[in-house]
């Protein structure tokens, strides 16, 4: 590719220009006395940049099959068990809310299917292997038992598991899995209670997936105009771990983990994150959801969801650097 | 011409038969993880009719075994595995005995 001549008359100029803009500063520094030495500390717009970079790099991912961000697409109805129905209102109350606020959809209903199932537990290996033997496709994708005793394994205080869709031109999900099914099924949970317990009888959590497509997932891209959407969403919270932790910074927690699908860092972030919570040793946490934590999750509501993965990130980079004031 | 068909219709339904899932009283877990073993229909408690087929993945069987659980006659939970509740574990010390001897083990 050449320039054409007005192009390049018009660099020249522009060095000319600069050239000797350059020579004059030079020049001034000569013949200006020596300023005294300040200190500046240069904080914000390319750090905040920076974290928000590694932060979207460290806990996005994309789906199995579609290789895209998933994100509700249907009204979020959360319930929470092993917890005191008072504090279970509180929890599911600041889920719709995070949801409503970062413009995720919301059922509105009381009894409403769910879709996002917070346990509490002080066994939660053991609920695991009660998931992992019963109802593997709460698991999400796997394509072998080696998989799915891997997503099994708890290792820490509070862990999410997505089951994800693919969502086709026509706007028909298809659940992202190799043993996935349209079901309705309950899971009987480990007597336990966050806050003391919860009912007298052992508590079971009731999922109705009416919806539901039974799908092979190939691995393979399936073309322009697909989407991945969240479908249903696990949290366990270890109780014996989360001793003395107010139950609003835990909501916040969980509406962060409900809300997208989370890849939980193994290193503190830059970006202040309530993610960064149970992580030892962090202090750039917070007692609820952060500017950032707010930005991410509008930014990932606001993604095209059709673009592809890349697409998709660096729309959520820019949102981000947009909320929170870089690049102005 | 009848014995070519006789051969094609055994061979093509031959990976039918392979893919049938095993069947066991009590499955174990053993063999490959990722394959399915049924077992047999249980009578349902406090009644004379048997229960469904339970089919899972070897994994799934030998995760329950490894817990020391079993699904129920009617296939819908996790209970305690009966034979396995009975057994407690023993509790085994040595005394006595010198250099040369091993002493005696008792068990509880």
């Amino acid at each position: 590719m050449s320039l054409n001549i007005k192009h390049r008359v018009c660099i020249f100029f522009v060095a000319l220009a600069s050239g000797g803009a350059l020579s004059a500063a030079a020049q001034d520094v000569g013949t200006r006395p020596a300023a005294p030495t300040e200190s500046v500390t240069v904080t914000g717009i390319k750090d905040t940049e920076a974290a928000i970079d590694k932060f979207v790099g460290a806990t996005t991912v994309a789906t199995q099959v579609a290789g895209k961000l998933a994100r509700w697409n249907t009204g979020v109805c959360p319930i929470a068990l092993g917890v005191r129905p008072d504090i279970a209102k509180l929890l599911t109350k600041r889920v719709r809310d995070v949801a409503a606020e970062i413009g995720a959809p919301v059922n509105g209903k009381e009894s409403c299917p769910t879709n996002i199932e917070i346990i509490f537990t002080a066994a939660p290996q053991a609920l695991l292997d009660n998931i992992q033997i019963m109802h593997p496709v709460l698991l999400g994708y796997h394509e072998n038992s080696a998989q799915a005793a891997s997503l099994a394994t708890i290792s820490r205080p509070i862990q999410s598991w997505y089951m994800t869709a693919t969502v086709d031109l026509r706007g028909r999900p298809q659940l992202d899995g190799k043993r996935a099914e349209g079901v309705t099924m309950s899971i009987q949970l480990p007597p336990a209670g966050f806050g003391g317990p919860a009912t007298g009888a052992a508590d079971t959590v009731e999922l109705n997936m009416p919806g539901a497509i039974a799908t092979n997932g190939t691995g393979g891209r399936l073309g322009d105009g697909i989407s991945s959407v969240l479908y249903n969403v696990v949290i366990v919270a270890d109780t014996s771990k989360l001793l003395g932790r107010d139950t609003g910074t835990l909501a916040d927690y969980i509406a962060m983990l409900a809300l997208s699908q989370v890849q939980q860092p193994d290193n503190c972030q830059d970006l202040p994150s309530i993610l960064n919570l149970l992580l030892p040793d962090c202090s750039r946490t917070s007692n609820a959801l952060t500017s950032g934590d707010v930005a991410y999750l509008r930014a990932l509501y606001k993604t095209t969801p059709t673009a592809n993965f890349r697409g998709q990130r660096n729309e959520m980079k820019y949102q981000m650097n947009k909320s929170l004031g870089v690049n102005q | 011409m009848k014995l070519w068909c006789v051969i094609a219709v055994l061979a093509l339904s031959a990976p039918a038969f392979a893919q049938r899932p095993a069947h066991s009283k009590y499955p174990d877990g053993t063999g490959d993880p990722d394959t399915i073993t049924c077992r047999t229909p249980q009578t349902l408690p406090g009644q004379r009719l048997l229960g469904p087929e339970v089919c899972k993945l070897n994994s799934q069987w030998a995760l329950l075994r490894k817990n020391g659980q079993d699904i129920s006659a009617d296939g819908s939970q996790i209970i305690p595995d009966p034979k396995n509740s009975a057994v407690t574990p023993m509790n085994c010390t040595t005394a006595g005995g010198g250099a040369t001897s091993g002493g005696a083990t008792v068990c509880h």
